[in-house]
């Protein structure tokens, strides 16, 4: 047995120094690594707050340094002050905030284009929806039809639940409610009134349009919902303003931004 | 050497090989690992990091914002001031236009956006933000307007404009 013993210690001496030298250089890189990572950079900082549009003096400026690893090419390092002092800033930073190239993107053009065209756009958006609620305003006429009380739903017999109308699915804002879209559920008689409406009037309220987004289980309260072919509500009177703005507003958007760029090719 | 005292030895070298490889690889990964640990708590000490939200890659302005452009990090505490978006503001940020050329790693500031940017231009509405986005889409789209896309771009009209001051 003593050739395989001593085999043994010789295999058992090769493989520690070939693993110990293998776990050495792998670790001393990975150190090297981590030293690099936590290496500390310099870079600027701002000292005070420093608004939109201001010139950067030296007193804006101090300097901070941090671990290599949280270093960007973004941050303005110190060698590059005299690069950056009397520049102007076209953002607004805080005292603290590290000095960003990006702090001096020219934004002249695109800032000139919204000062120009803002207000028409606005304008346009204004115009379409007074627009419409004036044609809202004609479909209603004169004088309005006093709407009918609504009646309370009715208690069962045990004098302690009602049966009212409910949802049975997610219904968005503006659709109008179809059959398949409510049922009859029975709710505690202290949580109805009369804005609840009775099981009884569920086809009535077929064809009707919610004004307001509505939540499958929902209890279906007569507020929510407005005549579709005549509509008297303000919800319903917003549901056609509100997107004949945004569209009015973004067709003046893309048209005023195109003329904005074709006179600026111009010149 | 005779057959079996050959044998004997491969064997013994094998067996001892395999052993020394274990216990040895064993010993020196729990040493590896205490010794990078305790190497990097020494080199983590004094800075606190804080949780922030960083670009993931390059971006230049006028690309969109996705989720898969962003990522959390933990950073010096130093960089998380209150122009910085926090990781639970990232939804906020997700689809806004960027205003300026970034780098991976940076954290992402409420001013890389048009109407967080400044007091100036005034946005009289929150969707005005829009109007100054469709600016920037139909300038970068005209021939004649020269956008900076990079930092690399930034910093050469920085150093020529210098270089004009100093004449």
């Amino acid at each position: 047995m003593k050739p395989f013993w001593s085999a043994f210690l010789l295999g058992l001496l090769l493989a520690c120094a070939g693993i110990a030298t293998f776990f050495y250089v792998s670790v001393s890189r990975r150190l090297e690594l981590q030293r690099g990572l936590w290496e500390l950079k310099p870079v600027l900082v701002l000292a005070k707050d420093v608004p939109m549009g201001h010139s950067l003096t030296f007193e804006d400026l101090s300097q901070r340094s941090f671990p290599a690893q949280f270093i960007s090419p973004s941050m303005v390092p110190p060698a590059a002050v005299q690069t950056v002092l009397g520049q102007t800033v076209s953002m607004t930073m805080q005292a603290g905030d590290i000095l960003l190239w990006a702090s001096f993107a020219d934004h002249s053009a695109p800032d000139a284009c919204f000062v120009e065209i803002a207000p028409k756009v606005r304008a346009a958006g204004v115009t379409a929806r007074e627009a419409m609620i004036t044609r809202f305003g004609e479909q209603l006429g004169t004088p309005l039809a006093e709407p009918e009380p609504a009646a309370m739903p009715k208690v069962d017999a045990s004098g302690e639940v009602s049966s009212i109308v409910v949802l049975t699915q997610d219904v968005p804002e503006g659709q109008v409610l179809e059959e398949s879209m409510l049922a009859i559920g029975k709710r505690p008689s202290y949580l109805v009134t009369a804005s609840s409406v009775p099981a009884e009037k569920l086809r009535e309220v077929v064809g009707a349009r919610a004004i307001v987004a509505l939540q499958a289980k929902d209890a279906l309260m007569w507020q929510m919902m407005d005549d579709a072919k005549q509509p008297r509500r303000v919800g319903s009177c917003i549901l056609q303003a509100a997107p004949a703005q945004d569209e009015a507003r973004a067709r003046a958007t893309r048209e005023e931004a195109a003329a904005f760029v074709r006179g600026q090719e111009a010149h | 050497m005779t057959s079996s005292r050959r044998t004997r030895v491969i064997l013994g070298l094998a067996a001892g090989f395999v052993a020394g490889s274990m216990g040895m690889g064993l010993v020196a990964g729990v040493v590896s690992y205490a010794v990078l640990k305790v190497s990097e708590v020494r080199l983590r000490a004094g800075w606190t990091l804080a949780p922030a939200l960083v670009v993931a890659r390059e971006l230049e302005p006028g690309q969109r914002l996705s989720s898969d452009m962003l990522a959390h990090r933990d950073v010096p505490e130093e960089f998380v001031t209150s122009t910085a978006a926090r990781p639970n503001l990232t939804a906020y940020v997700i689809d806004q236009m960027l205003i300026v050329p970034v780098h991976a790693g940076d954290v992402v500031r409420w001013s890389f956006f048009p109407a967080t940017r400044g007091p100036e231009p005034r946005m009289e509405s929150p969707f005005d933000y829009r109007i100054w986005e469709a600016c920037e889409t139909a300038l970068a789209a005209s021939p004649t307007h020269k956008r900076e896309r990079t930092i690399e771009e930034l910093l050469a009209r920085l150093a020529s404009r210098r270089g004009e001051a100093g004449r």
